[in-house]
C-alpha cells in the first residue's frame, strides 16, 4: 500500500459512521487471530465494540518475547494475571499459549493461575513454554496440580516442566502431545487411542517410551544430549503403531538393526522416515511400500542401507566418510538425491543416474572418492557439487538443468555443464595458490571460462575462505594478455560478506571479466544484505575513432569502454553512486545517459 | 438434467435489490449457501432462481468476479502461485473500506471460506503496526470511550503502544 492512499481515504471516511465495527464478532475474531498479540491488544482502545471482541477472543497468546523490550518479567506476569481477570466471563478458550522466561523455577501463582484459567475455560489447545534465563541450567517448573487431569485438552505442548506426575490416561481427548526439554519422567506410556501426534525432545532422565494400542500417525523423538556429542539412553518400544506415517528418531543410542527390523520395517503406512545419530545402528533395510522420504544422518557405524521400497521420492544420506553400502536400485521414482560425506565412487553415481529417470535434484557434498564424474541426465533440474576434495574433472550433460552450484577448488580440467538455461553459482577455493599470483589468475580465468554460456552467473566471495572480492579483480597487466573469460555472460551477480571498501575496482574488475554485461548485481550481506545493481546498454556501431586507439590497443577483444551507451544504477549508497557516476563519466567513451 | 449434456449449467441468483445474476455452476457452487440450497432441493428445476435476501448487487458482482478467477486458477493448477497473489492484490487495491466491509458481510452470508479468509487477512494487514488514531481514521471507527475510559484501557496495554509506525 502506498503511503498516499490511506490519507485520501482519511478525509472521505470521516463523515461515515462506523465501518468495520459492525462486522460480526467472529469476523473480528478472525482478524485478531491474524495479528500479533501486540497489534491485537492495541485494537482494544479503538472502541467499546473492539474491546468487547478482545475480551471474548478465544485465542490467548501471551508471549514474553514479544514484550521483552518493553517490560520486565515480573511486570509481564502481572499483566498476564490482570488481562485474564478482565476477560469476558463464560468464554471457552480455544488456544492458550504462554511463553515466559523465568529467573527462578519456584512456583508462581500468576503462572499457575493462568494455567488454571485456561483449564477452567475448557481449553482445547494448551501450549506452555517456560524457559529459565540460564539455558544450561537443568531447572524445571513443577507441573501444577490442575494439570494432572484435563478433560478438554486436545493439544498439549509442554516445555521446561518437571513431569513426575504426568499421566496421559488423565487426558481422555488428547490428540497431540509435545514434550520438549522436560524432566522427571522416567517412563512415558502411550496407550491412548486418540493420540495422533507425539513429539518428545530433549527430555532428561527418560528411560523408556512404550507405545501400544495406538493410532499414532506421527512420532518424533530426539534424545537428550549428555555432553561430548553423546545422548542419554532411552528405550523406545513402539509395539503397536500400524497407522504411523511419520517417524523421526534422532540421538537414540539404544536403536539397533534388530530394533529397526522389529518395529520400523513392519510399518506398512510409513511415508516419512528420518534417522539421525543412532550410533549403534549397523544396517538398515527399508521395505515399507508407502515410504516417500528417507533421511539417514550421522549414524556412526552404519555399514549398509538397502531400500527396496519402490515409492521413495527423496533420499538424503549424511555419512561421515566411512564405508557404507547404499542400495537404492529399487527406488526408480526418486526425484531428490542428496549425499553428504558418502563413500561412493563416480561409477556408482553414474549408474544410479542412468536408472533414475525422474531425478530432478542432485546434491553431492564432501563425497571424497569422486575424481572424475560424467553425468548425463535428461530430467535433472538442479545439481550441486560441493567440496568433493579430490574431484578433478566433471562433465555434465543435462539439457533441462536450470541451476548448478559448485563449491571447491579451481579445477584444472574442464567442469563442463551442458545446458541452455543455466544459472550457475560458484564458490571457489584458492587451494595452494596465492590469490595474488599470476598462476592463480591464469587458473581462475580458465575455470571461469567454463561458465561463459550461463544465463546468470553468481560468484561468491567468502572472507572466511580468504576470498575477498579482490580475488576476482584481475591485475591490469594480465588484462592485456588474457582473454576475458565471461565474454558471453549477460547477467552477473556477486555475493560478498564483508562490507565493500572499493566499489570502483570491483565494478572495473567485473567489467573486464564480462565486457558485454547487461546487469551486474552486488549483494553485500556485510551491510545488511541489500542488493545494488547496474544495468548497461551498448551502442551498436563499432566504427573505431581516434579515441579508441588510446585504449586497450593490444587486446583482441575491445573493453567495455568503447560501446557503453547507458548505465542505470539502483540501490547504491550516496557515496558509491557519486563515485560510480564519476567513474563511468570518465571511462566510457560513448556514454549518453546515467540513470540513478 | 443438463449434467448429461455438454452445455454448461447456469445458476440464477436474485439479490436483495431485485437484480438477477446468471452464474456458471462451478462458480455458484463456491457459495456454500447456494450449494446447500441445491443439496436440499435435489429436484429443483434448472431455471430455479435462488433468492439471496441479504446481499445486494454491487458486492455480489465483486464476489462473482473473485470466485470466477479462483475457479479458473484451480482448474489451471495455478492455485497458490504468484499469479493468484497478483490477482488478489489487484482485486483489493481499488476497494474502499466501505466496499471491503460489504464484501465481507456478503462473503460471510454466502459462506465462501476462501474469499472470507482473504478479506479478513486484508483487514489484518491494514491494521498491522498502525497507531490507534490511524486505524480509527482509516476505517472510520467511532471512538465511544470517554477520555477517562480510554486512558484506563491504554494503561492496561501500555506496552502495546510503543514502536508503531508513524501516522
Amino acid at each position: 500500500m502506498s503511503a498516499m492512499r490511506p490519507r485520501k481515504k482519511l478525509e472521505s471516511s470521516m463523515v461515515k459512521e462506523t465501518i468495520i465495527s459492525d462486522l460480526p464478532e467472529h469476523i473480528i475474531h478472525n482478524v485478531l487471530s491474524l495479528l500479533s498479540t501486540k497489534d491485537a491488544a492495541r485494537t482494544t482502545v479503538l472502541s467499546k465494540r473492539f474491546r468487547l471482541a478482545w475480551t471474548s477472543f478465544p485465542i490467548i497468546d501471551l508471549d514474553f518475547t514479544e514484550f521483552r523490550n518493553n517490560i520486565a518479567i515480573d511486570q509481564f506476569l502481572d499483566f498476564v494475571r490482570d488481562s485474564l481477570q478482565r476477560r469476558a466471563p463464560n468464554i471457552c478458550v480455544e488456544k492458550f499459549r504462554l511463553l515466559v522466561v523465568l529467573r527462578s523455577m519456584e512456583a508462581d501463582n500468576r503462572i499457575d493461575g493462568a494455567i488454571s484459567y485456561a483449564i477452567e475455560h475448557k481449553v482445547k489447545e494448551l501450549d506452555l513454554h517456560l524457559l529459565h534465563t540460564n539455558n544450561f541450567n537443568d531447572l524445571y517448573y513443577k507441573l501444577p496440580s490442575v494439570l494432572f487431569s484435563v478433560d478438554s485438552v486436545k493439544v498439549l505442548k509442554l516445555k521446561g516442566f518437571n513431569l513426575e506426575t504426568l499421566d496421559l490416561e488423565k487426558f481422555p481427548l488428547i490428540e497431540e502431545l509435545s514434550l520438549i526439554s522436560c524432566a522427571g519422567l522416567n517412563n512415558l506410556r502411550v496407550s491412548n487411542g486418540q493420540l495422533k501426534i507425539l513429539e518428545v525432545k530433549s527430555c532428561g532422565g527418560l528411560l523408556q517410551i512404550d507405545i501400544s494400542k495406538s493410532n499414532l500417525r506421527s512420532f518424533s523423538f530426539t534424545g537428550k544430549h549428555s555432553g561430548g556429542g553423546e545422548y542419554e539412553n532411552c528405550q523406545i518400544n513402539p509395539a503397536d503403531c500400524h497407522s504411523l506415517t511419520n517417524l523421526a528418531i534422532r540421538g537414540a543410542p539404544k536403536i539397533t538393526s534388530e530394533w529397526f527390523d522389529n518395529y520400523v520395517s513392519k510399518l506398512t503406512l510409513l511415508e516419512n522416515l528420518i534417522l539421525s545419530e543412532c550410533k549403534r545402528l549397523k544396517k538398515i533395510y527399508i521395505p515399507n511400500p508407502e515410504v516417500k522420504v528417507v533421511e539417514i544422518k550421522r549414524c556412526a557405524v552404519l555399514g549398509k542401507i538397502e531400500i527396496v521400497a519402490q515409492n521413495v521420492q527423496s533420499f538424503v544420506y549424511f555419512g561421515q566418510s566411512r564405508p557404507c553400502q547404499i542400495k537404492i536400485t529399487a527406488c526408480r521414482l526418486l526425484r531428490n538425491l542428496q549425499l553428504y560425506g558418502a563413500n561412493v565412487e563416480a561409477r556408482w553415481i553414474e549408474e544410479r543416474l542412468s536408472q533414475l529417470p525422474l531425478l530432478e535434484s542432485l546434491r553431492l557434498c564432501y563425497c571424497d572418492m569422486l575424481r572424475t564424474l560424467e553425468v548425463s541426465h535428461e530430467q535433472l533440474k538442479s545439481f550441486q557439487l560441493i567440496n568433493c576434495s579430490i574431484l578433478e574433472k566433471a562433465v555434465i550433460y543435462a539439457p533441462n538443468l536450470i541451476y548448478f552450484r559448485y563449491e571447491g577448488k579451481v579445477l584444472k580440467s574442464p567442469l563442463s555443464v551442458d545446458s541452455p538455461h543455466l544459472e550457475a553459482e560458484l564458490t571457489v577455493d584458492s587451494g595452494r595458490y596465492i590469490t595474488s599470483s599470476d598462476e592463480w589468475y591464469n587458473k581462475l580465468r580458465n575455470f571461469l571460462g567454463y561458465f561463459d554460456h550461463c544465463k546468470l552467473l553468481i560468484l561468491n566471495c567468502i572472507p572466511r575462505r580468504n576470498l575477498y572480492p579482490t580475488f576476482l579483480i584481475f591485475p591490469e597487466d594480465l588484462r592485456d594478455t588474457l582473454l576475458p573469460p565471461l565474454f558471453d555472460v549477460k547477467h552477473l551477480k556477486v555475493k560478498i560478506e564483508a562490507q565493500l571498501k572499493d566499489i570502483i575496482s570491483l565494478v572495473d574488475g567485473l567489467l573486464w571479466l564480462s565486457p558485454l554485461l547487461e546487469t551486474m548485481s552486488i549483494i553485500d550481506s556485510g551491510s545488511g544484505g541489500g542488493e545494488s545493481s547496474l544495468k548497461f546498454q551498448y551502442a551498436k556501431s563499432s566504427v573505431m575513432e581516434e579515441m579508441d586507439l588510446t585504449c586497450c590497443h593490444s587486446r583482441i577483444i575491445k573493453c567495455w569502454r568503447h560501446h557503453l551507451k547507458k548505465v542505470s544504477m539502483e540501490n547504491f549508497s550516496e557515496s558509491d553512486r557519486m563515485r560510480l557516476m564519476d567513474y563511468f563519466g570518465r571511462k566510457a567513451m560513448r556514454l549518453e545517459t546515467i540513470e540513478t | 438434467m443438463s449434467k448429461l449434456g455438454q452445455a454448461k449449467r447456469i445458476i440464477f441468483l436474485k439479490t436483495a435489490d431485485g437484480q438477477l445474476f446468471e452464474v456458471d455452476e462451478p462458480v455458484a457452487m463456491e457459495f456454500e449457501i447456494v450449494k446447500s440450497f441445491f443439496d436440499e432441493n435435489e429436484d429443483a428445476a434448472d431455471d430455479t432462481v435462488v433468492p439471496l435476501p441479504n446481499v445486494s448487487a454491487e458486492p455480489l458482482a465483486g464476489i462473482i468476479e473473485f470466485c470466477k478467477a479462483h475457479v479458473e486458477f484451480r482448474a489451471n493448477g495455478a492455485a497458490g502461485k504468484d499469479e493468484v497473489k497478483k490477482f488478489n492484490a489487484e482485486y483489493i487495491k481499488e476497494k474502499s473500506n466501505e466496499q471491503l466491509k460489504e464484501l465481507i458481510l456478503a462473503a460471510n452470508y454466502l459462506n465462501i471460506k476462501e474469499m472470507l479468509d482473504f478479506l479478513t487477512e486484508t483487514i489484518a494487514n491494514r491494521l498491522k503496526n498502525k497507531s490507534v488514531e490511524y486505524v480509527r481514521a482509516f476505517f472510520g471507527i467511532e471512538n465511544d470511550f470517554t477520555p477517562q475510559e480510554e486512558e484506563a484501557v491504554r494503561k492496561e496495554y501500555e506496552w502495546a503502544f510503543e514502536g508503531v509506525d508513524e501516522d
